[in-house]
Parts: C-alpha cells; structure tokens; sequence
C-alpha cells in the first residue's frame, strides 16, 4: 500500500500541493503571530536593554517598566548617588502618552531626560540631535518615514507641541513607540517636582549588581532596585504574560484550521480514489492498511505543509519589517519546534475524518460499472 | 463432480425491508468444481453482480453459505475476509479497475504484498506472467498508456500472482473490442486448463460460451434451467460477430426494426451513423 499511497499523492500532486501550502499557510500564522509578539515583546524592553544599567530603581512596590507607573524622590537619588560602589546615577522621568505626527496618531513611551544626557537618551540617532532644550523632541525614524514627518516638524504629547530635533533609530513598533523630550518639560506635563521615575544606577568595576541591588533596598526607604537582567525579565514576562492568551488562541485557531484544511486535502483524495481503495480492499488490503496508507499521505502533506512553512518563515519573513516598520519580528526555534509537534497533531486529527471514508468504503463496488 | 472447489448453499441477497424489499438473490445453490468454467448468465438486473459479489466475500448474504476451497467464508469476520479474498479468490473486473498511479508490475505485484514474502516472492512468478501474457515490454508502463486487451490482460495477471483456485470475473470481455475479447477469452480459458482453476464468469458476451463448461441462467434473483430454445443468434450490424438475440441487453431499434449488439462500442458506432450499418 505504501507505494500505492505514495504514487497516487505524487500523481495528485496538483491537490496535494494546493493542500500543503493551506497547511503552509495555517501554519505561517502559527509562526507569525508567534514572532509578532515576541518581535514585540523584546521591543518593549528595548530600552532597558540598551541602557545597560547594573541595577534599576523605582518605587517600592514597582518591578518593570512596561505601563508602570513609579516616583522616587530626589534626595533618593542623592542617597543612592552617595553609596559606596556605585558609580554614578542617571535619573529619568517616564510617562506613557498619546502623541501626534501628521496625520498618524497613537500610544508611546515618553522619556525625560536632563538636557546633555548622553546616558539615558536615544542610542542610534539616525538624523539631528538629542534634547537639549524646553520643546525639543526625538521620535524614532520609523514613525517620521510613516507619517512623513522630518526635523523640524511639529509633534504633539498629550496637549503639549514640541519641535522634532532628532530622529533616532530602533525605537519604534507597533507596541512601543519611544519619544524622548527634556525632563523638565515633561515636569511641567506631569506638574511634578523633585521627583524621578526611574534610576538607571552604574557600578564601580568589580561591584556586584546584584548585592549592590540588595543594599539600595535595605539602605533606601520604599524603593525597589533590581539588577538589569532581573528587569528585562520582568518586563518580558509581562509581555508575554499580556500576551500569552492571545498566542494560544491564534495557534489554536490556526491548528483547527490546518487540521481541517489536512482533514478536506486527504478526504479528497480518499474520495477521488474511492473506486481504486474498493479494488484494493476487494483484492484483498485490509482498513486498516488503507488507513496507514492515508494516514501517510495525510502525514507527508502536512510535513510538506510545514517545510514550506518554515522556508517562508525563514526567506520571506525577515524582510516583512523593511515594507512595514511598524512590525518588529522575533522568530524563535521554540516556535518552530512548537509548529511541527502540531504539525503532527494535525496530520493526526486531519486523518480521522479520511479514515472514517476509508472504513466507509464498500469493496463491493469494485464491480460497479 | 468430484469435491467441488465453490459451493453455494441457498444463497440469498434482500436489499431493503418490508414492502420495499428487493431480493436481489434467491435462493441459489452452486457448485463449481476445480478447473471448471461456469457462465452465469441472465439479464441486466437479474443479480449477477450480486451473486458474485458473495462468491467473493465481497457481500454478506442475508441467507445462505458460501464456501471456497473448504473455507466457510460467510461466517468469517470483516477482519478475517480480505485474507481470504487474497489467497484463494482472484477478480477480474469489466472497467478493468488498475490502479492509475502503479506501473504494470506495481499493479501486478500489488495482491501479492498481501502474502507472505511479500511482492519480493512474488516477483519472479509476475516476471513470468507479463511474460506468458506478452506483457514484459509493458512493465513499466502506467494504465492510462494501454490499449483495453492490454489492461485486462495486466487484470487478469494481477487475479492470478497469488495463485488462487478461484476466479470471478465480471463481463471481462464487455470493454473490449471482438479480436481484444476473444484474446482474454481464450487466456482465461488456458489458465482454466493449465493452472487448475475454477472460473466463474458473469457476462452477456455468447462467445464465453464457447469455452463455458457449464452455462447457468440466472432470472429475478433465481438460477433457472436455460431455455429449450438456447439461441437465436443475429449478427452484429457494426463487427458482423454473431449474438445471441434473445440474451443480448444491447440492442436498438432503426426504423422499426431492432438491432442487437456485442459490445456498447458497436452500440455507440451504429448510433452515430445508423443508416451506414442497417440493412
């Protein structure tokens, strides 16, 4: 039966083929989805990251930066700056806000930075300068190129107008939109004084974070510091959190659909070859031969689904952000092993409904004319 | 008759129930012994085909037994069946029925990965079957490349890789044209003599006949004594082949008068242009 199963897929290869890319492209929005949130899972801590502080303080109680809200005073800072083994303390002010550039209005991030601080600003400036005064802003490139804005150009925070200066690069996506402005305008936004959001703390050499980390806690009343990885871990957690739910419905409702689109392809086959698999069962094949035999053809359109799912994910995928910036794509081997242990649920669950024909199919009609 | 190699015992098929019921087969007992040619033959509806479905196991009977080389095939279960069919029946069917994606050998060999050993056994023995039906320069050719003798002949190879004692075969001539008929006649009424097999033949086509061991006409459902008046034989108006008029079930009528045929090829030829085979 192996042969036979074999030639009459490859000598279907027409339907097989239009079977394996439905598959493929169930299979594509498994991954995509997958990527996407990841892609913007790690946009989210973007920032953090490339700030590489040893540890991070916030307000006690507070333990990422994604949608958190956290005050410190002043004089903390001071006391934590005045610490044996720490090296310096940049603070910065951070507030989620709705920003306009040109027609395109949305979400992001807004960084307050001390005029000239090269610690805490943007890392790649593709195009001007940093803040360095009241009404200054940097907005990342992706955002200018898509609503055609340029330097010069106004933006507006909240119900504030400030000028672009600067156009930085890896600061922008669908989920996280980094602006930066000067930490006294955005005071003046918050109507706030002495007091900081986040403080990015340096160590001496040879200073281990994660005791310098513990000390700020025990030595600064009602602050929160963590080490830089501890950070990112749990704003990605966050992330993912938030996000977690969302994935598993997408693989689910992709799985369905590639189940169903495996179960169509290979009950087609078991019904264009209906008469041939009553002459096999007649000369003797028994179910549950035919059966294997559909189940590898189930298998092997699956498999073929998959391989081309991947090489799109693999050739074509990467070159989605370059056509739309707004994306920010992290593809993983995690999903890719995910992708084909469903793939053989799929081909599992795609055969029954074939199976049930294959039972279903009378050799008696082997005579029929 | 020495052991008969098929027996059928008040065989009976009822489709459907209560006042719909059909009763396709009634009542039939038949023996075949080995190396015997039976003909059934009968009109369209008269269950033929029903018939010898259960001499297959292809059909559970509502009644009645059928045994096959001393196996009681109608109490074996669905699981038991198909290893039966392998080993001890070999069909031939009317349309042929290869397998479209296999070559000539793929669908010669395919009954015998049902054996022990597996096609590698059996593959001399079909190197000697394309062989004896002149077959070997079609090996690898596929189903849709053949001629309708050339099919056949590959069907009836595949009926016989394993060896059964039992052949059924289902108008094996109806597809063909008379010269292609005549040739697989005449090879299944060899294998008959040289092999020792049993074939049963279900078909409309007078010139089984002439191989036939034994003729049996089957009529609404039951195996009825042939009529005293055997023939009435007409010539085909498009092949000239003599049939069989009061058997044939093709026939048409021209201008009143009615012509019977030996195949619906002829059929179709003289329907087409009537006025160049009437008389």
């Amino acid at each position: 039966m192996w042969t036979w199963a074999w030639k009459s897929l490859v000598a279907q290869r027409a339907g097989s083929l239009g079977g394996a890319c439905g598959i493929a492209g169930a299979f594509v929005l498994v991954i995509f989805f997958d990527a996407v949130w990841r892609g913007e899972s790690e946009q989210i801590v973007t920032y953090v990251r490339e700030m590489d502080a040893d540890v991070w303080v916030m307000q006690r109680g507070v333990a990422n930066m994604h949608m958190a809200s956290s005050f410190v005073w002043d004089w903390k800072a001071e006391a934590i700056a005045a610490m044996p083994g720490v090296r310096r303390v940049t603070p910065i002010l951070y507030l989620n806000s709705v920003y306009r550039v040109g027609d395109r209005r949305s979400f992001g991030y807004v960084v307050g930075l001390q005029p000239g601080d090269g610690r805490a600003g943007p890392w790649e400036m593709t195009a001007g300068r940093t803040v360095t005064a009241a009404g200054e802003t940097v907005i990342p490139a992706a955002l200018a190129r898509l609503a055609g804005a340029s330097l010069g150009d106004p933006v507006t925070i909240a119900d504030r107008r400030f000028e672009v200066v600067g156009l930085s690069g890896g600061t922008y996506s669908a989920a996280n939109t980094i602006i930066f402005v000067t930490m006294a305008d955005l005071e003046d936004m918050l109507s706030l004084a002495g007091a900081y959001s986040f403080l990015l703390v340096d160590a001496d050499d040879g200073v281990d974070a994660g005791a310098l980390a513990a000390r700020i806690r025990t030595d600064v009343d009602k602050v929160n510091a963590v080490t830089q990885e501890e950070f990112i871990r749990n704003d990605f957690a966050m992330a993912m959190q938030m996000g977690v739910e969302i994935i598993f419905l997408m693989t689910l409702i992709s799985s369905v659909l590639a189940a169903l689109i495996v179960a169509f392809t290979a009950s087609a086959l078991v019904m264009r070859a209906r008469r041939e698999l009553a002459v096999a069962k007649a000369l003797g094949a028994r179910s549950r031969s035919i059966l294997a035999a559909v189940v590898l053809q189930a298998t092997v359109v699956t498999l073929v689904g998959c391989a081309i799912a991947m090489a799109f994910t693999l050739f074509v995928m990467p070159w989605i952000p370059a056509f739309v910036p707004q994306l920010t794509l992290a593809l993983s081997m995690a999903t890719a092993a995910r992708v084909a242990v469903i793939a053989v649920f799929v081909a599992a669950a795609g055969a029954i409904l074939p199976g049930a024909l294959v039972a279903a199919v009378d050799p008696a009609t082997a005579f029929h004319r | 008759m020495t052991n008969p190699l098929l027996t059928a015992r008040h065989l009976s098929k009822t489709y459907g129930s209560g006042t719909t019921a059909v009763r396709a087969v009634d009542d039939v007992t038949l023996d075949v012994a080995p190396s015997e040619i039976v003909l059934v033959m009968g009109p369209s509806g008269s269950g033929k085909t029903t018939l010898l479905s259960m001499l297959g196991g292809l059909l559970r009977p509502s009644a009645g037994t059928v045994e096959i080389d001393g196996i009681e095939i109608t109490g074996k279960t669905e699981a038991e069946l198909p290893s039966v069919r392998a080993v001890k029946v070999g069909f031939v069917f009317q349309a042929f029925n290869l397998l479209d994606a296999l070559t000539v050998e793929e669908n010669v060999l395919f009954p015998a990965q049902l054996m022990t050993g597996g096609r590698r056994a059996a593959r001399d023995r079909a190197t000697r079957l394309l062989d004896r039906l002149g077959l070997t320069h079609r090996r690898t050719a596929l189903p849709k490349t053949l001629s309708g003798g050339e099919k056949q002949r590959v069907a009836i190879a595949r009926a016989l890789i394993n060896q059964p004692p039992l052949i059924l075969a289902d108008e094996p001539t109806g597809n063909l044209d008379s010269h292609s008929g005549q040739e697989v006649m005449m090879i299944l009424h060899d294998i008959a003599r040289d092999e020792q097999r049993s074939i049963v033949f279900v078909t409309h086509d007078p010139r089984v006949e002439e191989i036939a061991d034994r003729i049996l006409w089957l009529e609404d459902g039951g195996l009825r004594d042939r009529k005293a008046a055997q023939h009435a034989w007409v010539l085909d108006p498009v092949c000239g082949m003599r049939v069989d008029e009061w058997t044939a079930v093709l026939s048409s009528e021209h201008e009143g008068r009615r012509y019977s045929f030996c195949s619906t090829r002829c059929q179709e030829r003289f329907a087409a242009n009537p006025a160049a085979y009437a008389d």
